[in-house]
């Protein structure tokens, strides 16, 4: 391992980088708590890409690179926050009786984010047939008829809605 | 297998080959035939196959969904990533302070305290979410990072959780062994099916999830599991079974747990005792062990046997199925095998 080199790298990288990029999610957040968390997360990516493929990043250019790392980061934050505003809004509406029990709402709440992480990355057309195919059990046959579309249409937002999420866990780290 | 640090890629012909194949089998084209050509492809090419295993995952995942009570949540309108939010979240501050001093110390230091760490207790950062998967005749042995191990049987396939929270298990389907370690955390440790979640209260159990039966089954062996159902809103009626009993659960009822233990334990032994057991039952059984196609013609399905077999090699059984049944093993490769009547 060529740690020590790679662990002054890091250093270096961070030291150079932290103020601006601190200062540049702050214009995006608007607050400086989630600007500081968001920040760090970003150099957290880099450490565990280190981790990933046992050498440091290439980082040819440190600006751009953790300008697109934070960047998804705070579309990633933004859609969390709007994931757990709806999911709030869902559970309030329901009669107490229906609420699920802490533990299960905790299991839900986790597989929720991971589903819904995949899915953001699909157009809404092709979100909301897979979530017809795959959430109520239609047929592709129902799918289209709910839909006003061809059913071939349907089949098409299907396959592609499979090939974005297996695609998706390449990107990963 | 889904491990950190050696996972495939899939290139973009592949996931849509695999997309436009699971299109055809949720569609009325799908024929047994073409299952199997499926299965065949998946097996091909490790690349397939973990294209496979992702949207398969995708799917059970949806799977454990309550449709009613998410929909809305992941039906919301999308929000454009530079909106302003408002809401502060001053209590994760502290990180960063500790981020500085960590960096000098490595990446392995780092994890050993950073909230993912956390999330996985020991550091031991692939298990945070890690996928196992057996095929056909394998098995195999997962140590957690709690101490805790869980023993897959042949085709099974489970999912790992452990948040700084809960430590659970989802298992998509096949046949898991839990030995439960004691968490300095006190995490409760959980199994999630289809049909329900089940919750350790002590350390051995077993846990059987084979498409088309249509329930899960559970057998303790020490201690006790707490079982609720899926669709029960509250944890309050949960039902409890002991060591030395089993139950079986579907979306709706948690059967009264009764001795003994179904013979889920049978395979930890690398055995199958069967007791007067139909041959339909049995073939069913076996083709779970073996890649490729096995099937018994519905005339013989009735035919009851009894016998001690070993599931190590499963040519030895359907051989030996002609020395005590009227019935013939026709080969016609060594993947694709047909019990007949003589």
């Amino acid at each position: 391992m060529q740690a020590q080199g790679a662990e002054y790298q890091m250093h270096h990288l961070y030291v150079q980088n932290h103020d601006w990029l601190s200062r540049w999610l702050y214009t995006k957040l608007g607050c400086c708590h989630q600007a500081a968390d968001i920040c760090h997360d970003a150099f957290i990516r880099i450490l565990q890409k280190w981790r990933h493929q046992g050498h440091f990043p290439d980082i040819e250019q440190p600006k751009a690179y953790l300008t697109t790392v934070a960047g998804r980061l705070v579309t990633d934050h933004f859609r969390k926050q709007s994931l757990e505003q709806a999911w709030q809004e869902s559970l309030a509406s329901l009669p107490e009786k229906d609420v699920p029990s802490p533990q299960l709402l905790l299991q839900l709440r986790e597989t929720l984010e991971e589903v819904d992480r995949i899915l953001n990355s699909l157009p809404q057309a092709v979100r909301d047939t897979f979530l017809l195919s795959q959430l109520d059990g239609m047929t592709y046959k129902q799918i289209a008829e709910q839909l006003q579309v061809s059913e071939r249409t349907v089949k098409r937002y299907m396959a592609q809605a499979f090939a974005a999420c297996i695609l998706l866990e390449n990107d990963e780290v | 297998m889904g491990q950190a640090g050696q996972k495939i890629q899939v290139s973009r012909a592949v996931a849509e080959e695999a997309a436009h194949r699971l299109i055809i089998l949720g569609s009325d084209e799908s024929t047994d035939e073409y299952q199997q050509e499926c299965r065949h492809w998946c097996q091909q090419d490790p690349e397939h196959e973990e294209a496979w295993r992702r949207a398969i995952n995708l799917q059970h995942k949806m799977g454990l969904l309550p449709g009613w009570l998410v929909k809305d949540a992941l039906q919301r309108p999308p929000v454009s990533g530079l909106e302003q939010s408002g809401v502060e979240q001053p209590e994760r501050r502290h990180h960063l302070t500790a981020l500085i001093g960590l960096i000098m110390a490595g990446p392995a230091a780092y994890l050993a305290l950073s909230p993912d760490a956390r999330q996985v207790g020991l550091g031991q950062w692939h298990h945070l979410t890690a996928d196992y998967h057996t095929r056909a005749g394998e098995q195999q042995q997962v140590e957690l990072s709690d101490g805790s191990t869980v023993s897959l049987n042949t085709s099974t396939s489970v999912s790992i959780h452990y948040s700084a929270e809960q430590r659970l298990i989802v298992l998509h389907q096949g046949e898991i062994e839990v030995i439960t370690a004691k968490d300095i955390q006190q995490r409760p440790l959980s199994v999630r099916t289809a049909h329900g979640l089940m919750t350790a209260l002590g350390t051995r159990f077993m846990v059987r999830l084979i498409p088309g039966e249509g329930q899960t089954t559970l057998a303790v062996q020490e201690g006790a599991v707490a079982v609720s159902l899926a669709t029960e809103h509250q944890s309050t009626s949960a039902r409890v079974t002991h060591a030395g009993q089993y139950t079986r659960f579907d979306h709706q009822v948690i059967a009264e747990p009764q001795k003994g233990s179904a013979g889920l334990e049978q395979w930890r032994q690398g055995m199958l005792v069967a007791q007067d057991m139909p041959l339909g039952q049995l073939i069913e059984e076996l083709s779970r062990y073996r890649s490729g196609w096995l099937r018994c013609d519905p005339d013989v399905a009735q035919l009851k046997l009894s016998g001690v077999f070993r599931l190590d090699n499963t040519d030895q059984i359907l051989n030996s199925l002609s020395l005590s049944l009227p019935v013939t093993v026709v080969y016609r490769t060594p993947y694709w095998v047909s019990v007949k009547s003589i």
